[in-house]
């Protein structure tokens, strides 16, 4: 379980967080709607410890999380695929992910870039590769880091309906188990998700009734 | 593109753009706008700008005639000069080349780059320190010098010939010259060839060659070595030697050959031409007598940078050195030949 | 853009290198000697000597700037004008600097005499001097790199694993381009450099090429004589930028949490601040020390100064567009990209004096003599050795700039050149403006071009300090030095000021989209 407590961010004299909080179980799904420039993207990097909060805490199982990046236990998906321009499609799918077995680490790379229909593109580099391409490579890295905790950062912004639909039944998959918190500007991709939905605006996160 | 909103960037380009066409112009507007009617001359020197620029002004003040002066720098041997003027040879900017040596202001006669002006101020100046044709004239200068540490040697074992030099008295690691390829010391091995004959000239430099003299990188490493005592005596120019002992340093001044019927010590001048179309050639004459007045000898002795006189009555505070009685060009004709040699016998030494 | 505008850059970039080479026609015109470029067993040495110096000089130099940067970039001085302290003795010209040292030694020796017994000499010796001269070079190029960083691409990486890690596998990478090219730099300026190698006796390439010119005077051997230093340099900066080209970073980012790295990363880091330091304070004392009467040493260098700000600005003015529009010619058209860069080194790599005489003796005896007494000789000497240097560094810039957001001003543009004026050149101000600084610098401290090109009567700075310096006025010489750093590091100000905003570089660029969001609301 993952507690958000009372999180707050201020720029000078404008709030961009406030004192946001809400819990997250494994295997759930929760999804921020707002318009853009509302905070989402600032939530989510306070939450993967990316900024740092002027108030409120995240915890796991009542713990608190290290000050450490990489030992949060969390992956993310960024507005921009950020992907590093010197490794290949492949290494960069492989950067985060924790199999030592370098077969099995292979099977997994092949098999979750197929499922996302990436798997010719694995060779290249990311500037060989279209922008929509490169955003499905970015959900794969995020994927096979197998981290409890997935952030997606307006991840399917510009892809095609149905490439959409399978990126997300493709995240579905091989997260079932951890939790995902998705903030998107796109209701119709909180429905896809099938979550709970909470929506944000100057900064504060009000859960929307019947979900 | 986000940091600074775009009417500031543009603003803030703009406002480089005004300072770097400002400059532009200011430069381009200062350089053009010479053309005031005031009296110029254009004097290029090799001399130090501590001596020749209170030299100038005196000169402004005196006679109105306001100089524009473009200065070389003692590493590059006075070329640099050499070169530009060659490179402007078509269209001259300079009227007046001041020398700190004799050996580039040849170089620049062979190449026809002088107009031959005979100054009234140069008459007592003897034959061997002017052009025959009146191409240039030589004035003060310095002379070369063997330095020696009084701690390792006493007067009674000073050497008083080059050829001493060349005894079983001083083993070779006593004795430390400057590079021979450069410089004053290939001007004195030139010296030395056009006084005594090639063939005498290039036994001289084998045998120093062979006896394992330390050859060095330039005239004030041989000042220090002899300074601290590294050796026991050191070829450098007496401007460098009169420093080491006005530091305090255990140091004579020995010069060689300075007997009735000895080649005598080569004395390196200074220079003045005046340069063949020179845009002010009345007031580069104007200059020339001006810095051949024998009282300019007396001042630049008394600012130490001349330390003899050529005048055959010498000028108070100069040291008292018999030069060699071959005239200048004949030690210019001689730089090649004893070049060659150089490059030959010290050509490993580099 | 069309194939019409493709054939004006390229017209404009070969005029461009062609003005790099002008020089070079001047001292065909006088003959010489071929077969001088190809050295024989001695100079073949001193060639090897002055590739050995450069490589350890330039590979050190940009370590330690590396390391350097890193401190700066994650210390609490990131975002304030500060953090461009480290440049302070960046204004002072390299000899200059290095006799700083020994002055030091020698005071020192005054207390403990066993220093002076050290001999200080070699290419150890000569190469920690240039390391020490050229280390805010060095800094500059590695901290113009951090600031640009893809604060996303880091994030996503920091997620994944430790800092460390980060740093290895996706900072440095990143950063290679820069450090290329400033390597390059340093190499060039290492190999070219003869006066702190002569100083402390190890005996290089262009010292011979100086000797030579020194006996015979003839510029155009000299060139033929900088054949194989050319060759050297031209291969090593080639090698050094293989494979650099896919660096194609889009925007870069300011992050927020600075890195934390272990302590094996940490310890590179302190001890090259600690070199840093040294190499600012230690030569400052030693001009504040040397220093006579400082008033006395302003009168005696402002007309002087002005001059030399004059050549720089002119410089500035002339090498900026020229290395623009041949940067962005080679960079994103041109076909044989290789050759342009192989030829934009040239010009480099030849010794100072070589262009200056050249340009002089094409000028002169050209329908264009009338400004052979002008500023704008000096200022064309400078431009055409340092805008090669420009257009390597602007190269390197523009690799990482987002090439959508120019595509897309090209596509909106409503006039001819609008993409230019309003998107490409605001989007590339920082990097014109370090380009600025680099050039406005270098011509600062230049001697070998400025020497034979300089108007009668228009002595620059650089040229009083070496003249003052054979007389020993060196508490005059550590005056001018002193002036030279305050209005400088003034200029500098100012200029960073202007070009870069208060906060500087990596907020040109871009800013965290909290940042974006917090000027949208306002």
């Amino acid at each position: 379980m993952w507690e958000i407590r009372n999180l707050s961010k201020c720029y000078g004299q404008v709030q961009a967080v406030k004192q946001v909080s809400f819990e997250l179980k494994m295997g759930e799904t929760a999804v921020v709607l707002g318009e853009s420039g509302c905070g989402k993207s600032t939530l989510l990097r306070l939450i993967a410890g990316l900024q740092k909060p002027d108030e409120g805490s995240v915890t796991r199982d009542g713990q608190p999380l290290s000050a450490k990046l990489y030992k949060r236990d969390i992956a993310m998906v960024f507005q921009e695929p950020a992907l590093w321009n010197h490794m290949s499609v492949k290494e960069n799918l492989l950067f985060g992910c924790p199999e030592k077995n370098k077969a099995r680490r292979n099977d997994l790379v092949r098999e979750v870039a197929g499922e996302l229909g990436i798997g010719e593109l694995l060779g290249r580099k990311p500037d060989e590769i279209s922008g929509g391409q490169a955003r499905r490579a970015a959900v794969a890295r995020a994927l096979l880091s197998q981290r409890s905790l997935l952030l997606l950062d307006e991840p399917f912004t510009n892809l095609d309906p149905e490439i959409k639909s399978r990126t997300i039944r493709t995240v579905q998959k091989y997260c079932g188990s951890c939790a995902i918190l998705l903030v998107t500007h796109d209701s119709s991709e909180a429905g896809e998700f099938g979550a709970r939905i909470f929506r944000m605006k100057a900064g504060e996160l009000e859960s929307v009734p019947g979900d | 593109m986000k940091g600074m909103s775009l009417h500031k960037r543009r603003k803030a380009a703009k406002r480089i753009a005004v300072v770097l066409a400002g400059g532009m112009c200011c430069g381009l507007l200062a350089g053009c706008g010479s053309g005031s009617g005031e009296r110029e001359l254009v004097v290029y020197t090799a001399v130090d700008q501590i001596y020749s620029e209170p030299i100038f002004e005196d000169f402004e003040e005196q006679t109105g005639i306001r100089v524009q002066a473009v200065y070389d720098l003692e590493a590059n041997k006075t070329t640099g000069l050499t070169n530009r003027l060659i490179a402007e040879k078509e269209n001259p900017v300079c009227d007046v080349f001041w020398n700190n040596e004799f050996v580039q202001t040849m170089v620049l006669q062979d190449e026809g780059l002088l107009e031959a002006y005979v100054s009234p101020q140069a008459e007592d100046i003897p034959d061997e320190f002017k052009d025959s044709d009146g191409y240039w004239t030589a004035f003060g200068g310095r002379a070369r010098v063997l330095l020696v540490n009084t701690e390792l040697l006493s007067p009674e074992e000073y050497p008083s010939s080059i050829y001493d030099l060349l005894s079983d008295r001083y083993p070779g690691d006593s004795i430390a010259i400057a590079y021979p390829m450069f410089g004053t010391t290939r001007t004195q091995m030139a010296a030395i060839y056009a006084a005594v004959g090639a063939e005498e000239g290039r036994y001289i430099m084998q045998s120093l060659h062979d006896k394992g003299v330390q050859v060095v990188d330039g005239n004030s490493v041989t000042r220090d070595m002899a300074a601290v005592g590294q050796v026991a005596m050191g070829y450098t120019d007496t401007d460098d030697a009169k420093g080491a002992i006005a530091d305090g340093n255990p140091v004579e001044m020995v010069f060689l050959d300075q007997g009735e019927d000895e080649m005598g010590n080569l004395i390196t001048p200074n220079t003045v031409a005046m340069i063949n179309g020179a845009p002010h050639s009345e007031e580069a004459k104007e200059f020339i007598d001006y810095l051949l007045d024998p009282a300019m000898e007396e001042r630049l002795i008394e600012d130490g940078f001349f330390d003899v006189s050529l005048r055959e009555e010498g000028a108070a505070g100069g040291l008292d050195v018999k030069g060699m009685s071959v005239n200048l060009r004949e030690i210019y004709e001689q730089l090649e030949t004893a070049s060659e040699d150089i490059q030959e016998i010290f050509g490993d030494a580099s | 853009m069309s194939d019409m505008r493709k054939r004006i850059l390229c017209a404009l970039t070969v005029l461009a290198l062609l003005f790099g080479l002008m020089p070079l026609a001047g001292l065909f015109g006088q003959g010489g000697d071929p077969s001088l470029a190809l050295p024989n067993a001695r100079r073949l040495g001193l060639l090897m000597n002055s590739v050995k110096l450069g490589l350890i000089t330039a590979l050190l130099c940009m370590l330690a700037g590396l390391f350097t940067a890193l401190f700066i970039h994650n210390s609490r001085f990131r975002d304030r004008p500060i953090r461009f302290g480290f440049l302070l003795m960046a204004f002072v010209p390299s000899y200059i600097y290095a006799l700083t040292w020994m002055n030091l030694l020698r005071e020192a020796g005054s207390i403990w005499p066993g220093l002076l017994r050290i001999r200080a000499a070699g290419l150890v010796f000569c190469s920690l001097t240039e390391i020490f001269a050229w280390l805010p070079l060095a800094v500059a190029v590695a901290l113009l790199g951090l600031e640009r960083e893809n604060r996303q691409q880091l994030d996503a990486a920091r997620l994944c694993c430790d800092d460390d890690t980060v740093f290895w596998s996706v900072q440095l990478p990143g950063l290679i381009p820069y450090l290329m090219s400033g390597m390059g730099i340093i190499f060039i300026l290492s190999i070219t450099d003869f006066s702190i190698p002569s100083l402390f006796q190890y005996n290089v390439y262009a010292m011979e090429i100086f000797s030579d010119f020194s006996v015979t005077g003839r510029a155009v051997n000299s060139f033929w004589l900088a054949v194989p230093l050319l060759a050297a340099a031209i291969v090593l900066v080639f090698l050094m930028q293989a494979g650099t080209g896919r660096m194609n970073a889009p925007a870069p980012r300011r992050q927020e949490i600075v890195m934390d790295y272990s302590f094996s990363l940490k310890l590179p880091q302190w001890i090259c601040v600690f070199i840093m330091a040294m190499q600012m304070i230690f030569p400052l004392l030693s001009l504040l020390l040397g220093v006579g009467d400082f008033a006395e040493s302003v009168k005696l260098s402002v007309e002087e100064f002005l001059n030399s700000c004059e050549f720089a600005l002119i410089t500035v003015a002339i090498s900026l567009p020229a290395a623009l529009i041949s940067a962005v010619y080679v960079n994103w058209f041109a076909r044989y990209r290789k050759l342009f860069r192989l030829l934009l080194i040239i010009p480099l790599a030849i010794p100072g004096n070589l262009i200056g005489i050249g340009l002089v003796t094409l000028i002169n005896g050209s329908f264009l003599h009338g400004i052979s007494g002008t500023s704008l000789m000096p200022a064309l000497g400078c431009a055409a050795h340092f805008f090669p240097l420009c257009t390597l560094f602007l190269s390197g810039s523009l690799r990482q700039l987002d090439l959508g957001q120019i595509r897309a001003a090209l596509l909106f543009q409503k006039r001819r050149g609008e993409a230019l004026v309003r998107v490409l050149i605001p989007m590339f101000l920082p990097a014109l403006t370090g380009c600025g600084l680099l050039v406005f610098v270098l011509t600062i401290a230049e001697v070998g071009t400025v020497l034979p090109l300089a108007p009668p009567g228009k002595e620059p700075l650089s040229v009083k300090i070496y003249n003052y310096l054979h007389y020993g006025a060196s508490d005059a010489v550590s005056g001018f030095c002193l002036v030279m750093i305050l209005v400088c590091m003034g200029i500098t100000a100012v200029i960073l000021r202007i070009g870069m905003g208060r906060r500087g570089t990596a907020r040109s660029f871009g800013q965290s989209p909290e940042k974006k969001q917090e000027d949208n609301r306002r």
